[in-house]
């Protein structure tokens, strides 16, 4: 007695000195939270390499959000867009400009000999295709590359070189200032927002989100435009919005749905307030330890903590349940009956989601340390705060709870008396869902995406528009910036050596690197010495005589014309080795041969820039993981329930165990096309709410009260999981659905585990 | 006295409204009587030769080009170079083109407005050129002198002159009809080209094809 008054001060110690903790990780401590699926996804080690070059490419164009519009007064809401636009806090148009012809000739024209098209380099031997080359040009109708380069390049080497270089970056034509593309005779304006504020918070997302698109209604309305828009800001707004009203919605249900099952077993207000007790401490403490080992929660975690409730609530149940026979196990300094049970319990879940702990996917630390902890305050709570409130050992089970056990045992009896034509059914039915439905797992991180559908099918549309819809990108970087552009050559060669057709957009044309340039200033030079030029010179009777050699540099072109087409396609950034450059480049029209990915994988300057796939392919290795962990477990289990309850009972705990998760699995892909990483994520916790049933059943028997605790858990929790089927977030949902049918599968096979019925526990209750 | 400045008043408030009214009018009306200026032939379909000179800043002399063309407003321009040596380009819907020996064709991005403007002028789309010119009489006897008002256009052309000349081998022209065009550069060099067509109501089939 003394040892538990010992334990009662502890608690109490324990509970303050961690929300002491807790209130200061909440208002002192830094940390945020994130809405983004890809922040908490899986990185391959190629990705985690190329990170700091990515972000230094695409941080800016990740906040930057595109409008496209397009009828007849589309010239009219372009302009209301921009002027509008200042309405909304935190966002501001981006302008984008048209570099003048005159000042990129100007700024080449000391560099003119280093420029050479494929069309001069053909022909630079014979001095006739080179004429007819020449003339090809001067006889254009008005070629401003021509006229812009005539005088200081009569080559026209530089005319032709700048004309190809800027048509291949030219998706984006100008009229009036006004940017503009055209989709299959339609002319789209086009408009590019920026979001000002760095590390948005999630609300402030929503709100200029939700006013962003108050002002594109407004517009289509008023103009009678056709508007369409992509950015991250409304996908992050989206999920946002979705996960916080899941949260919400799913939250209560649960919440509504445990408490009315616990008034229908007990009719009486005490045992409602001690569940909400638990789950209140336990929740508490989830979250702190969340704010104490990460510096962000995501609003998925949160989702998925709405588990929490559904394993918490089986320690009350047991608690409640048992309620009666505590003070007379303190009076007799007996231990608590359902101090083994529970720890063990507690252990094996503890053990299964510890493994989590250590997962590539920061949201599945973030649940496993949130259910551990959770689980953990649940448990102390449980044993040591709950005996002690007054009142508490008088809790008794409603008549109508007890007749619903009575008939349950009478049905499960009859199961235990047939147990061998039971797991023959079992088999039966596995083999049956297998051959009807066999596993199929796809691991396409696109199929998780939470976003409505009308928001992708307007990033498609503007994909389209733009001409990036079935691109490849590609990151470069190196150490210098005359590396990364000779890396960005070596890696265009290639591919175009054997993919003629496929069309690259980048920086290489107007910015060759040295070595580049050197080469053709050499040739240039050489065929000059030949005399292979004299005829094009003649048809404007100009000189140009070849100086010594003037490199374009990596800075010259920072501060020419073109500047902001540099800034676009590259970067440099600090890291732990010193400066790194990176550029990117796009190629289209036709994707890139396998050959060509093949020597692009090995090149280690060079990163396939596709998030999703990388994400894809980090969430397969990830799911093969979780299989052998899934094996493994499995394996451990059976260990445990042989060495614990012996060969008969530890095989029969293991057949339940193993037999639910196996079913849940086989049911969830006869409900769905393909299983993926989160429902394999759901047959863990079905392992751990399975030993759980088990063990109590071992421990107790087939008998009123534990078979009362247990359907009362089973009903909750499948409650709980059940309601995430219907969340819009496939993973969530894919999650809710196996964890539903697994606990329903375990509540039928844990009775065959029982060591006995006990008729005279059945006999007193 | 009373009744006479009510009726000034009345009088002053209808001139504004009228005036209010007329501003909102003015810039249709504007645009409709600079079409009416231009006034020029409406011609659909075509074919014909050019002679094409090309003065630069820096030349002492032309570059002289000549060649066929042909258009149907429905479907583009055929600008086809025969001398001093062949090259074609070809104004199609979905872009502006230029064609080698071989027949292949290659697309020149953000360049068609130039070809845009030569054939609006040649087919005599009156509506388009006033759209997007300024127009006004040139000190040049029967001529027209078009100032761009299109950004992508001014960024290249300083000014287009329109003349009608008379030739010896006149080809059923009458004052409308424009035969010679100088397209004036901001750099100070200019393009000459001088025209005679013929209208027609169907292209040869092989034209057509290569406007496809």
């Amino acid at each position: 007695m003394r040892d538990f008054n010992k334990l009662k001060k502890l608690y109490w110690l324990q509970l303050l000195a961690v929300f002491l903790l807790g209130g200061y990780l909440l208002f002192f401590g830094q940390w945020r939270i994130e809405s983004n699926l890809l922040s908490i996804l899986p990185h391959s080690a190629q990705q985690q390499d190329f990170s700091a070059a990515e972000h230094a490419l695409f941080k800016r164009k990740s906040q930057q959000l595109i409008v496209l519009i397009a009828g007849d007064n589309a010239l009219k809401a372009h302009d209301a867009l921009a002027v509008k636009v200042h309405d909304v806090a935190n966002v501001s148009i981006a302008p984008l400009t048209e570099p003048s012809l005159t000042d990129i000739a100007e700024f080449y024209s000391p560099f003119r000999h280093n420029f050479l098209t494929s069309s001069y380099l053909e022909h630079l031997d014979n001095s006739q295709a080179l004429a007819q080359l020449a003339t090809k040009q001067i006889i254009q109708v008005a070629n401003p590359f021509v006229s812009e380069t005539i005088a200081t390049a009569p080559r026209l080497n530089l005319a032709d070189y700048l004309q190809v270089a800027l048509s291949n970056l030219a998706d984006v034509e100008f009229d009036q200032g006004v940017a503009f593309v055209n989709v299959q005779g339609q002319r789209y304006l086009l408009s590019r927002l920026q979001v000002t504020l760095d590390g948005l918070d999630l609300n402030t997302s929503v709100d200029i989100s939700a006013k962003l698109q108050q002002l594109f209604n407004d517009i289509r309305a008023a103009e009678q435009v056709e508007l369409i828009y992509s950015g991250i800001l409304f996908h992050t707004a989206e999920s946002t919005s979705q996960a916080k009203a899941e949260i919400s919605t799913f939250g209560v249900l649960s919440l509504v749905a445990v408490l009315l099952l616990i008034w229908s077993a007990f009719r009486s207000m005490l045992p409602l307030l001690s569940a909400l007790l638990v789950l209140s401490i336990a929740c508490a403490y989830g979250f702190i330890a969340i704010l104490l080992f990460f510096q962000s929660l995501h609003l998925l975690t949160l989702v998925f903590a709405i588990t929490l409730i559904g394993v918490v609530i089986d320690y009350c149940f047991h608690a409640l349940v048992y309620a009666d026979r505590q003070r007379k196990h303190q009076q007799e300094h007996e231990g608590h009956p359902l101090t083994k049970p529970l720890v063990l319990g507690f252990i094996t879940t503890a053990i299964g989601y510890f493994i989590l702990v250590f997962s590539p996917l920061s949201l599945l630390s973030q649940v496993a340390v949130f259910m551990i902890f959770g689980l953990l305050g649940a448990l102390i709570t449980v044993l040591f705060l709950l005996p002690q409130l007054k009142g508490f050992s008088k809790i008794t089970c409603s008549p109508f709870s007890l007749t619903f056990s009575q008939q349950g045992i009478t049905l499960f009896s009859k199961v235990f008396n047939h147990k061998k034509a039971a797991i023959a059914l079992l088999t039966l039915a596995l083999i049956l869902l297998t051959v009807l439905a066999p596993i199929k797992f796809n691991d396409d991180v696109r199929l998780l995406n939470s976003s409505p559908k009308w928001l992708i099918d307007q990033e498609v549309n503007v994909a389209k528009a733009l001409s990036y819809q079935n691109s490849q990108r590609l990151i470069i970087r190196a150490k210098t910036a005359q590396e990364m552009l000779e890396f960005q050559e070596q890696v265009i060669d290639q591919v175009l050596a054997s993919q003629a057709d496929i069309r690259v957009k980048g920086i290489n044309k107007l910015l060759p690197s040295i070595k580049r340039q050197q080469q053709h200033y050499a040739l240039l030079a050489k065929a000059d010495q030949q005399g292979n030029f004299q005829a094009v010179l003649a048809l404007s009777g100009l000189n140009d005589p070849i100086n010594a050699f003037k490199p374009l540099t990596f800075q010259n072109f920072l501060q020419g014309p073109l500047a902001e087409i540099a800034q676009s396609y590259t970067a440099y950034y600090d890291t732990e080795n010193g400066l790194e450059y990176a550029s990117w480049l796009e190629f289209s029209q036709v994707p890139l041969s396998a050959d060509n990915l093949l020597w692009l994988a090995e090149n280690p300057h060079v990163s396939l820039y596709d998030t999703a796939s990388d994400v894809s392919d980090a969430l397969g290795q990830y799911r093969q993981e979780i299989l052998w962990l899934l094996a493994s477990a499995l394996v451990a289990v059976v260990v445990i329930l042989f060495a614990k309850y012996g060969l008969k009972a530890g095989a029969l705990s293991a057949i339940a165990t193993i037999g639910s998760a196996l079913l849940a699995l086989t049911l969830s892909q006869l409900f769905s096309s393909h299983l993926n990483i989160f429902n394999l994520l759901a047959v863990l916790l079905i392992i751990a709410l399975a030993i759980d049933y088990v063990i109590f059943y071992q421990e107790h028997g087939l008998q009123v009260k534990t078979f009362l605790a247990i359907s009362l858990s089973a009903l909750s929790s499948a409650a709980v999981f059940g309601i995430l089927v219907f969340s819009a977030t496939p993973a969530v949902s894919s999650f809710g659905l196996t964890v539903m049918i697994g606990i329903v599968s375990i509540f039928i096979l844990a009775p065959i585990s029982a060591k006995n019925i006990n008729l005279s526990e059945m006999g007193r209750s | 006295m009373i009744h006479l400045e009510r009726i000034n008043a009345i009088a002053v408030m209808l001139l504004m409204v009228a005036i209010c009214f007329s501003a909102g009018a003015f810039a249709e009306s504007h645009q409709h009587e600079q079409s009416k200026i231009l006034a020029l032939s409406a011609v659909p379909i075509a074919s014909g030769s050019f002679v094409q000179r090309k003065y630069f800043k820096v030349l002492k002399h032309p570059i002289k080009s000549q060649g066929e063309l042909y258009f149907d407003v429905s479907i583009g321009l055929l600008w086809q170079t025969e001398q001093p040596i062949y090259s074609a380009l070809l104004l199609k819907k979905s872009g502006l083109f230029t064609e080698n020996d071989n027949g292949d064709s290659q697309e020149i991005k953000s360049a068609s407005a130039i070809s845009q403007v030569l054939l609006d002028i040649m087919s005599g789309d009156s509506e388009k050129l006033a759209k997007n010119f300024t127009i006004n009489a040139s000190a040049i006897d029967h001529c027209l002198s078009l100032t761009p008002k299109l950004t992508q256009l001014a960024k290249i052309i300083d000014n287009v002159q329109l003349c009608h000349i008379d030739t010896p081998e006149k080809n059923q022209q009458n004052l409308n009809d424009i035969n010679h065009i100088i397209l004036h550069e901001h750099s100070g060099n200019r393009t000459e080209i001088t025209l005679q067509l013929t209208p027609m109501t169907m292209l040869p089939e092989a034209v057509r094809a290569r406007l496809q």
